[in-house]
């Protein structure tokens, strides 16, 4: 019965097979010195290497803090969204939306144009009199966490709205009818219910932020190198191909251990969304 | 845990819409402090907008709540502080059993070591102690249940609010925890006022049943005295079954009236209206056309003639529908008197008191 239909999955199979999986092996043997020699140097680079170090000590840094300010962020359009009216919804929808749809590329020079030294923000800020000189808003973490949080954010309220829409309202009413003020029943019953959620989103956008390339080098002025960014000045410039293989072969697998992790926590049906 | 703090609620033209749907209309309820009151009515009739708008969560357009004399209607739900078991139970999922039921007390700041004993007792009440450690999604739905019975009285307020406490419960189960809530209402003296659908539950606990319909209280009283006395047809075929009997009523002496159609006539006494509502345990059911009827029963009996259409045996009752000239009557008999089933095509005589009958305003049937 089934054996007709595996032909016509083959195509498939092949072409990530040929387009993924071989050059993602090559990968893996470049890391590892191949052909040339074998040895593990790339990897202890990646522990011993200061630059390498303090390079991945920013990327994680930047990324936790991005993810926590996605959270939050996240958190509170997610919940206007899901208990506010249906106009407003659909009005926040679209702001998070809109964005969605647009390009990385013309979302960070959008970000560039508006908050650099002479940009939009500075000039409206020095002209109300409100600070003396232009503020430093580009060209360094602020810029990069800035623009990593606008990019991710929708990452964060998806999953998030969703769990939402499922809670049961009856729980935050049973809390308040046992005595409980609405703040009180917001952290006590509400927050830990959409938990799992909460993790979820932020594993999520943890990973994408991970492998951001081209936000940090346009809002990082190239004073903030991130991994991705790393890895593609080693492959284009210094062209250390090793080094760049053993650096990508550590982000897949931490990205593949974080999906591990939380598919155990919440379950993978709900982490992909469809349960 | 006594009631003895009060407990008393009064609706005062209580009203609510919701858009253009009038989910409750100008209810006035007096509830005695410690009574048991069911608020019954089909699906969409308003009993769980009655039962928000005493918890807090739902705002009335106009009328009144008091507590005691006090109006509660400024203050929102964590004041009034009633007990609510809502439907579905509402437990928190993160929270154990004891987790759940403490949390009322952890949040009016009591000491630890009294609450420990509070929630003891409470536990205990609904029998529950084993269990305080699982979490609500281990619990099977009667358990549930009492989790949520404990959480709404460990604060000892002086009102508990049940919405449909027991309709997600099998009915061997329902029937179970219908004895259970009505022995700890009476252990405890505090104020229930309850919604369900389930007639039957409302005749087991209630010291008083509400009968709703479309937002409007139709008639209230003590179980037995709404089921012997109903006021209308919807009373009458809501709580229980019941026979409408419908012809030409013309007045006899004694208070009494002749309800013809057809060749047949019955006696009734006379009442409001002009249809006959006989409940089906009133009417025996012997074989027809036989001549030995037993001496002694004067005219205060009335005979119908007629011919069985139906009957089915239930195991306790059977339940014969018996075409006459009134149209087809349900009749139960005990399956234990019911001698020699009667069965389909037989010719059938129905008999019952003339005080059995109860009539009513005619109106269209719901
Ligand atoms: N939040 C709401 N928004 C709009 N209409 C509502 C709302 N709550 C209730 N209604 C409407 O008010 C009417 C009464 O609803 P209510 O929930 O009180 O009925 P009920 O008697 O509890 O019914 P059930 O037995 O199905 O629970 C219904 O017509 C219902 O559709
Ligand atoms: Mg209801």
């Amino acid at each position: 019965m089934t054996r007709p239909y595996l032909l016509f999955v083959l195509p498939a199979v092949a072409l990530v097979g040929l387009m993924f999986l071989l050059p993602l092996g090559w990968l893996a043997a470049l890391s590892f010195g191949l052909p040339e020699s074998f040895g593990l140097e790339h990897y202890e680079a990646i522990v011993t290497s200061p630059g390498i170090r303090s390079m991945l000590w920013t990327t994680l840094r930047l990324v936790t803090i991005t993810t926590l300010v996605s959270l939050v962020l996240g958190y509170l359009v997610a919940f206007a969204m899901a208990h506010l009216g249906e106009t407003q919804r659909l009005m926040l929808t679209l702001f998070v939306l809109v964005p969605f749809w647009l390009s990385v590329l013309a979302r960070a020079l959008a970000w560039l144009i508006l908050l650099r030294h002479n940009g939009l923000l500075n000039e409206a800020l020095t002209g109300a009199g409100l600070v003396e000189r232009p503020l430093q808003l580009v060209r360094n973490e602020l810029g990069v966490i800035i623009g990593m949080v606008h990019f991710l954010i929708p990452y964060a309220v998806f999953p998030l709205f969703a769990a939402m829409t499922t809670v049961d309202r009856r729980l935050v009413m049973a809390a308040r009818s046992v005595g409980a003020r609405p703040w009180r029943a917001f952290t006590d019953v509400y927050v830990p219910v959409t938990l799992p959620a909460i993790f979820g989103a932020g594993v999520l956008v943890f990973i994408f932020g991970l492998g951001f390339y081209v936000t940090p080098a346009i809002l990082g002025g190239g004073r903030v190198v991130m991994l991705s960014e790393y890895i593609s000045v080693s492959v284009l410039q210094t062209l250390r191909w090793a080094q760049a293989g053993a650096l990508s072969m550590v982000l897949l697998l931490s990205v593949i251990a974080l999906v591990w992790l939380v598919a155990r926590a919440i379950g993978f049906r709900r982490l992909a969304g469809v349960g | 845990m006594s009631g003895a703090s009060g407990g008393a609620l009064s609706l005062r033209g209580v009203t609510k819409d919701f858009g253009r749907t009038r989910a409750v209309e100008d209810v006035t309820l007096e509830i005695a402090q410690g009574e048991f009151v069911s608020l019954l009515g089909p699906s969409g009739s308003g009993k769980s907008t009655i039962l928000m708008a005493i918890a807090g969560f739902v705002a009335p357009e106009r009328g009144e709540i008091l507590l005691d004399g006090r109006p509660i209607l400024g203050l929102p739900p964590e004041q009034r502080a009633f007990g609510v078991v809502f439907q579905g139970y509402a437990l928190f999922p993160h929270m154990t059993v004891a987790g759940n039921v403490e949390y009322p007390l952890k949040l009016r700041g009591i000491p630890r070591a009294e609450r420990r004993e509070r929630l003891a007792k409470a536990l205990d009440q609904v029998r529950l102690g084993p269990l305080a450690g699982r979490y609500p999604r281990q619990l099977s739905g009667g358990q549930q249940q009492r989790v949520a019975l404990a959480r709404a009285l460990v604060f000892e307020p002086p009102v508990i609010l049940l919405d449909e406490p027991l309709s997600a419960l099998d009915k061997k189960l329902r029937v179970d925890l219908q004895i259970e809530l009505k022995a700890l209402h009476e252990r405890l003296g505090t104020t229930f006022v309850n919604v369900t659908h389930d007639q039957e539950e409302a005749m087991n606990m209630s010291d008083r049943i509400v009968i709703l319909n479309e937002g409007r209280i139709l008639q209230s009283g003590a179980p037995e005295a709404l089921y012997n006395a109903p006021a209308s047809r919807f009373v009458a075929d809501f709580l229980g079954r019941a026979n409408f009997l419908s012809g030409e009523l013309s007045p006899l002496a004694d208070g009494l009236a002749r309800l013809t159609r057809g060749g047949a006539a019955v006696t009734v006494r006379a009442g409001a209206g002009s249809l006959l509502a006989l409940r089906p345990e009133r009417i025996s059911v012997r074989a027809g056309g036989a001549a030995d009827r037993p001496a002694g029963d004067g005219p205060a009996t009335n005979r119908l003639a007629g011919r069985v259409a139906s009957a089915v045996f239930n195991g306790a009752q059977v339940l014969y529908r018996v075409e006459t000239d009134f149209g087809e009557i349900l009749a139960i008999e005990p399956s234990f008197r019911a001698e020699g089933h009667l069965a389909r095509g037989d010719a059938a005589e129905l008999s019952w008191p003339v005080e059995a009958g109860v009539l009513l305003p005619e109106e269209p049937a719901p």
